[in-house]
């Protein structure tokens, strides 16, 4: 049998708009501290190795691996960064392990967007600097074309995007860690700001402040900490293409192709039917279907966490909070909104993220308890 | 005790910038491509092993791996159908805009790629499946940018 790694330990605070009174240095030591209680490790003795997933430009420094270790217990030893979503982060700490060299690892991501007075301006500067920037236009315009050749290739409707954000929002209500919980009407998000036709205002995920650490660990070491292992059955990470012109408008390539890797991993053949539930990217609505057909999930509990729409959006450490999400699913530690499937706890679960726009990436997990 | 709990705090912060100027090199098949379009024309090329037309021509097939020729670009007509679109109402900084943007996809006609531009028409004008074609800038306007076409226009 292939060898698995493990999540043992995780640690998030609640997300909020604001949080002027601490610096991403606590936040990132409060949770560190959460995920190592959660698995009762010391992160100066037990820890081989520390990956923080986070971009120069969204944190306002340059270098920014400098600037992660020593708030995570990591000074001196071996740390790295990712430019990329914190599930690729825990893809780089499994390989790590499967090497046999590294027994426990720490992959931490965090946004303290509500420092980052122009995030406008860090998202123009993601965009082809020949061909796309000098046209000019708010970078939103690429989820606004996916979005119009979505509807218009695929049975869906504006009504049926516009249920995405009303599910997602209720669902946010009854989870603590969630910040954008509300109750609206279809009606209400059909009629909010226009930003990017069809894509409006409350479609689109707001940015929030948080931070998340997840500790994995190889099998054998797992089975002697704290809290019973959740075991990581498949992953995969997919890079679509940066050209615009040859990317799928109206369908996620790289999601699609994450997936059927992971699954094979996994040995999950009929994923609606093997599968209890998932959290998956839900940036803007039309995504969550997107990413629900690509996967082949449409059929079982999307987002019961309220997903990024009703929990806010923390950059790179968006698909590390659905991972946790998902992590207290199984272990029966979402309280007041635990899923229950035939009254037991769910089995297993597919955690998938995305990058963002100008982005065509991927990255998806099968977990699952014994 | 609770309204100690919540008294004022001086929160402090600090104000800063990244200020960073680059240059973008275009390249050998982009420099042909932009080269084109001062002189009016869209260059685009072909990998044999694919069969697939690219637009921006490209030194190398994404799909293939393959080296691809410079000297084998060749000139497609200035007629399209446009694959997607959007009005896009906020700025570059979020402001919001009395005029939409619209933006749209565009296969070229002999090419497999989305271009991706600006299109001129009225929204009320615009749907998924027209005709469209370049409307270049005035000759003496042209830089060999992407800006030397000012947008896609229908065509009836
Ligand atoms: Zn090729």
């Amino acid at each position: 049998m292939r060898r698995r790694v493990c999540i043992v330990g995780v640690g998030m605070t609640p997300l909020k708009a604001l949080s002027p009174e601490v610096s991403y240095k606590e936040m990132m030591f409060e949770v560190a501290n959460k995920a190592y209680n959660d698995c009762g490790i010391n992160p100066r003795k037990d820890v081989d190795t520390f990956i923080c997933c986070s971009e120069d430009y969204i944190e306002g420094t340059s270098i920014f691996d400098e600037y992660v270790p020593d708030q995570l217990g990591g000074a001196l030893k071996q740390v790295h960064t990712i430019p990329s979503d914190g599930l690729f982060g825990v893809c780089a700490g499994i390989l790590q392990i499967l090497t046999g060299e590294f027994k426990i690892a720490v992959i931490e991501a965090h946004a303290k967007s509500s420092n980052i007075l122009t995030p406008d301006g860090v998202h123009m500067c993601a965009l082809d600097p020949i061909y796309i920037r000098p046209l000019n236009v708010n970078p939103i315009f690429i989820a606004g074309l996916e979005y119009n050749s979505f509807l218009y290739n695929h049975l869906f409707t504006k009504e049926d995007c516009a249920e995405v954000v009303v599910k997602n929002k209720k669902n946010a209500l009854k989870n603590p860690y969630a910040c954008y919980g509300a109750n609206l009407t279809i009606e209400d998000v059909l009629n909010s700001f226009p930003i990017s036709y069809p894509l409006n205002e409350l479609e689109i995920s707001s940015y929030a402040d948080g931070a998340c650490v997840v500790v994995l660990a190889s099998e054998e070491v797992a089975k002697d900490l704290k809290k019973k292992p959740i075991y990581i059955d498949g992953f995969s990470f997919i890079q679509g293409s940066p050209n615009l012109e040859v990317r799928s408008w109206d369908f996620p390539r790289a999601t699609e192709e994450a997936g059927k890797r992971a699954y094979e991993m996994a040995g999950i053949n009929n994923p609606n039917r093997e599968i209890d539930f998932c959290e998956i990217d839900d940036t803007y609505s039309y995504k969550e279907l997107q990413h629900a057909i690509a996967l082949n999930l449409n059929e079982t509990i999307i987002n019961p966490s309220g997903g990024s729409l009703g929990m806010g959006y923390i950059y790179e450490g968006t698909g590390l909070m659905r991972l946790i999400m998902a992590v207290l699913q199984l272990r029966g530690e979402a309280g007041s909104f635990q899923v229950r499937i035939n009254n037991d706890l769910p089995r297993k679960a597919v955690v998938q993220s995305w990058r963002g726009i100008p982005t065509e990436n991927s990255c998806v997990l099968v977990l699952s308890r014994e | 005790m609770e309204q100690k709990e919540n008294r004022k705090k001086e929160i402090i912060h600090f104000f800063g910038q990244l200020p960073v100027e680059s240059l973008y090199t275009a390249g050998i098949a982009g420099e042909r491509f932009l080269l084109g379009l001062k002189e009016g024309k869209f260059l685009a090329n072909y990998c044999p092993d694919c069969d697939f037309v690219f637009l921006p021509p490209k030194l190398y097939c994404e799909f293939c791996f393959r080296e691809l020729k410079e000297e084998d670009l060749k000139e497609i007509e200035n007629k399209g159908i446009l694959l997607s679109y959007t009005f896009t109402h906020i700025d570059t900084n979020g402001n919001r805009l009395e005029n939409p943007i619209i933006v749209g996809v565009i296969k070229m006609n002999g090419t497999d790629t989305g271009f991706v531009h600006k299109l001129l028409n009225k929204i009320e004008d615009i749907e998924i499946g027209m005709e469209v074609e370049a409307v270049f800038a005035p000759k003496e306007r042209r830089r060999g940018s992407i800006n030397d076409i000012v947008g896609f226009q229908r065509i009836d």
